[in-house]
């Protein structure tokens, strides 16, 4: 393997976090002047891996060599020290300084009295700038440039340092369709220079128009790797979502009523486009989309907790003020994908978490009714079979599967009538995973409507009785149950047309 | 090490390096123990100010024989009762992960109100409501700018503290105040019996009753939730803005309050007649227990924060420790106090 044409190998690369196995002997290879484009679903390993290259954390596995020359990089300045550059979605610029302080950030120019020359560095920086097709003045401070623009400038950096190697991850998810074909135009140029490019996006047509190499991951492993000329799509996306069967979940029957929730014509400034739909009680509804297709602003937008324009109808009746606090009297939960965040108080006890959104319920005169609360938690928690010492305990030294039933219980609590369930699954071990889908059914056989956000196929394929997939803020498809296939779905999903 | 990490518990492994149990029975016996003792370092890190109460307490009895009486300890009581009752607004506003600087300022601006009307020829009732109202205008004015800009509640009400300052020095011409009415000094010099003051059956009737509020009611759990984990209590349904101006309002007519017994007790009034306070009752709150971080706390804690300072003050001038060295020892508690709590708060 000395072949001066290939800058970067990565073999065998493992890596494992506390109950995931994120990577597992992946191997990865990029050639001067290649754009290498690393597909996957969510969680299948992509982010991990460039993590991994560009120093933010090591390997538990495996060896990386640049230009033939193992490599080990502890820290990310060792990544930019042997020139690997990630062009990160949240750009890490610094949004105070200048365009021209930003590209030189730590080496600065300096005048012979040792301090900064800001003449040089902005005549350096405007070069740099001009030789990208980029106009952009260096004296700009960064806050006011557009995200395409910050882009820029993060390239720009990237070739000031003489990067090597360029990592784009969804790099075109914040720009226009213009700003993105600058930005292929940039890429092309970078390619020509000898530079070896990483390129993770979500899209499909982006991936074949500027890519020269393909390669699949999913769930941590290593699928395979094809020249873009001779592969096609559906071959990719074959790739992408091949799975076992035996992950399969099974619906059970229930009946499925009246519509309950409207959803017509919402937009949202820059993630929803004309979202449309209806969800009956009873009835599963599957979200699926890619990371950036605006389900979890969906979700939230339908619950209150961010702006919208259009009209959301529940029970016939329209949504007055645009709060969780209305949603929630008016019959809505959500069970938010981050649950340390935005789920659970995670220092309150689990009685606490359970009760929290029940609180004026459980009250006699203004003030709460402890025996009542604790009862209402000793329900849930046998319900839902929470594994926990007591309900005094912290959530926060619950496990994960645990921490999910606390989070669903709280809405059980309050008896919605609709139940919005972000990744509910997400990041829990099989047998809890099992445990909140015969939950779902049981919910939905008492006639609650459940809108259930999943990344995960085989579970949006098993547990849903309609899916609906988003892509780029827009609906980009539904299926009933019987026609719903993951190829039709990840078709949809990466916009190509249905 | 390697021998350590394969016994189960943390309290086993201490066990160890004492010498190995007996039998079953003596172990189950000495884990017990060590639970026990284990459970007593707990809460004596919990309780610090309470140990320390105790320990000046004992220190105080050593320099003084008058310092143990009933009378001399009802004393510190009523010397703290006027911080005490900010103090106790404070903790509510501390508990939500907030600050209120103005109080320093508020306290006697409301006696200047107060004191004003009375001088304009307001009634005692009046006068008072009067006094109350405009400290917790100010309150309301501090939550709904800290609400409204998402600004640093710390700086703001230090600008609005300057602010009220400025407002208090043009209203009086920067000139004492001195009340009209006979009957208004009962409130900050009255006692039942001769021996509890009102402002003291104030201040502890008032800590009672918010931990009350604090632990049994929604609004008082919101609170928690709102210094742990504002987003997930809005999207649990806490109106969060709305719990954060009424947590500032209920500051300022705590200072009100506070400014009322002062004026009362003075029987005067001027600008800068609190001044200190807005520090001294942060300090006395986190002294009690209740974190800066906030989601945690309560005011019978802040009650015994309150005393520690007091009685921190009094042994010192037991002790004959000069005025300007007694100084040099707050900001050494001020700076402890901050110390100890980010190193007990955010291991966790």
């Amino acid at each position: 393997m000395t072949d001066a044409e290939v800058l970067l190998e990565m073999r065998g690369i493992s890596k494992t976090f506390p109950g995931v196995r994120a990577l597992d002997n992946v191997d990865f290879e990029l050639r001067r002047g290649q754009v290498h484009a690393l597909v996957g679903e969510n969680g299948a390993g992509k982010s991990t891996l460039i993590k991994i290259l560009s120093g933010v954390y090591p390997p538990d596995a495996g060896e990386i060599r640049l230009a033939g020359q193992q490599v080990s990089m502890a820290h990310p300045s060792d990544a930019q020290g042997l020139g690997i550059s990630p062009v990160h979605q949240e750009l890490n610029l610094e949004p105070h300084l200048t365009v021209a302080e930003n590209i030189f950030l730590n080496r600065q120019p300096l005048n012979r009295f040792r301090l900064i020359d800001h003449a040089r560095m902005n005549r350096e920086a405007k070069s740099l700038l001009h030789g990208l097709g980029v106009d952009v003045p260096p004296t700009r401070v960064v806050a006011e440039l557009s995200v395409a623009q910050r882009q820029m400038v993060s390239i720009a950096r990237a070739v000031s340092m003489d990067a090597r190697i360029v990592i784009f991850d969804e790099p075109t998810a914040p720009l226009t369709e213009h700003e993105a074909s600058l930005l292929f135009a940039i890429i092309r140029q970078l390619k020509a220079s000898g530079v070896g490019i990483i390129y993770i996006s979500h899209r499909m047509e982006e991936v074949f128009e500027i890519s020269d190499q393909v390669t699949v991951l999913r769930d941590g492993k290593y699928i395979g790797s094809v020249p873009t000329r001779e592969a096609t799509m559906e071959q990719i996306i074959q790739m992408m979502i091949g799975r076992s069967v035996s992950e399969l979940f099974q619906k059970e029957a229930a009946p499925i009523g009246e519509p309950i929730l409207e959803v017509r014509h919402l937009y949202q400034h820059g993630a929803l486009e004309d979202i449309s739909f209806t969800l009956r009680r009873g009835e599963i509804l599957g979200l699926f989309g890619l990371a950036g297709a605006g389900r979890s602003e969906l979700a939230r937008a339908i619950f209150g907790a961010e702006p919208y324009e259009g009209a959301i109808l529940l029970g016939g009746k329209p949504m007055a003020a645009n709060t969780p606090h209305q949603a929630i009297q008016r019959g809505m939960g959500l069970v938010p994908e981050d649950r340390r965040q935005q789920a659970l108080v995670a220092s309150l006890s689990v009685k606490e978490n359970i009760s929290l959104a029940s609180l004026p319920a459980l009250c006699t005169a203004g003030i709460i009714d402890t025996h009542a609360e604790a009862q209402l938690a000793e329900e849930y928690v046998a319900r839902l079979n929470v594994r926990t010492p007591s309900i005094e305990r912290q959530v926060m030294y619950l496990s994960g599967g645990n921490q999910q039933r606390v989070a669903i219980a709280k809405w059980l609590a309050t008896k919605p009538k609709v139940l919005i369930l972000d990744e509910p699954t997400h990041g829990i071990d099989v047998g809890a995973k099992a445990a909140i889908h015969s939950l779902m059914c049981a919910l939905a056989k008492e006639g609650v409507a459940i809108l259930m956000i999943s990344s995960d196929l085989p579970e949006i394929l098993g547990m849903s009785d309609r899916i609906l997939v988003m892509h780029r803020g827009r609906i980009a498809g539904e299926f009933g149950r019987e026609e719903a296939t993951e190829e039709k779905i990840m078709r949809a999903a990466t916009g190509e047309a249905v | 090490m390697s021998n350590r990490r394969i016994i189960p518990s943390p309290s086993v492994s201490s066990a160890s390096q004492v010498g190995a149990p007996a039998g079953p029975d003596g172990g189950s016996k000495l884990k017990a123990t060590l639970g026990l003792l284990r459970q007593v370092r707990f809460s004596a890190r919990d309780q610090m100010a309470l140990l320390l109460m105790i320990g000046l307490l004992g220190a105080g009895s050593l320099l003084s024989d008058v310092f143990l009486t009933p009378r001399n300890l009802l004393n510190i009581l009523w010397a703290v009762s006027v911080l005490g009752i900010v103090a106790v607004g404070q903790t509510v506003l501390l508990v939500t992960g907030n600050f209120d600087m103005s109080v320093s300022m508020v306290v006697p601006f409301a006696g200047i109100v107060c004191v004003g009307l009375q001088i304009a020829g307001g009634g005692l009732w009046s006068s008072m409501l009067a006094g109350l109202l405009a400290a917790m205008l100010v309150g309301l004015l501090n939550g709904v700018i800290v609400v409204m800009t998402r600004a640093n509640p710390f700086l703001i009400t230090f600008g609005t503290q300057t602010l009220v300052y400025a407002v208090a020095l043009i209203l009086t011409e920067a000139r004492t105040w001195y009340a009209t009415i006979p009957a208004f000094n009962v409130l900050g010099r009255g006692t039942f019996f001769g021996v509890l003051h009102y402002s003291v059956a104030i201040f502890l009737g008032l800590a009672i009753l918010v931990q009350f509020f604090l632990r049994r009611t929604p609004y008082g759990r919101y609170l928690y939730v709102l210094g742990l984990n504002e987003e997930a209590g809005r999207l649990s349904g806490v109106l969060v803005n709305r719990v954060k101006v009424l947590a500032f309002t209920f500051c300022g007519f705590t200072a009100g309050l506070a400014g009322l017994i002062m004026t009362s007790r003075l029987n005067s009034t001027r600008a800068s007649g609190a001044q200190g306070m807005d520090f001294d009752s942060i300090i006395a709150v986190v002294l009690g227990g209740t974190s800066l971080f906030g989601g945690s706390g309560g005011t019978l804690r802040t009650v015994v924060g309150v005393m520690v300072l007091g009685i921190l003050n009094n042994v010192m001038v037991l002790a004959g420790v000069p005025y300007d060295a007694q100084w040099i020892a707050k900001g050494l508690v001020f700076v402890l106090v901050v110390w100890a709590d980010r190193f007990f708060r955010r291991d966790k």
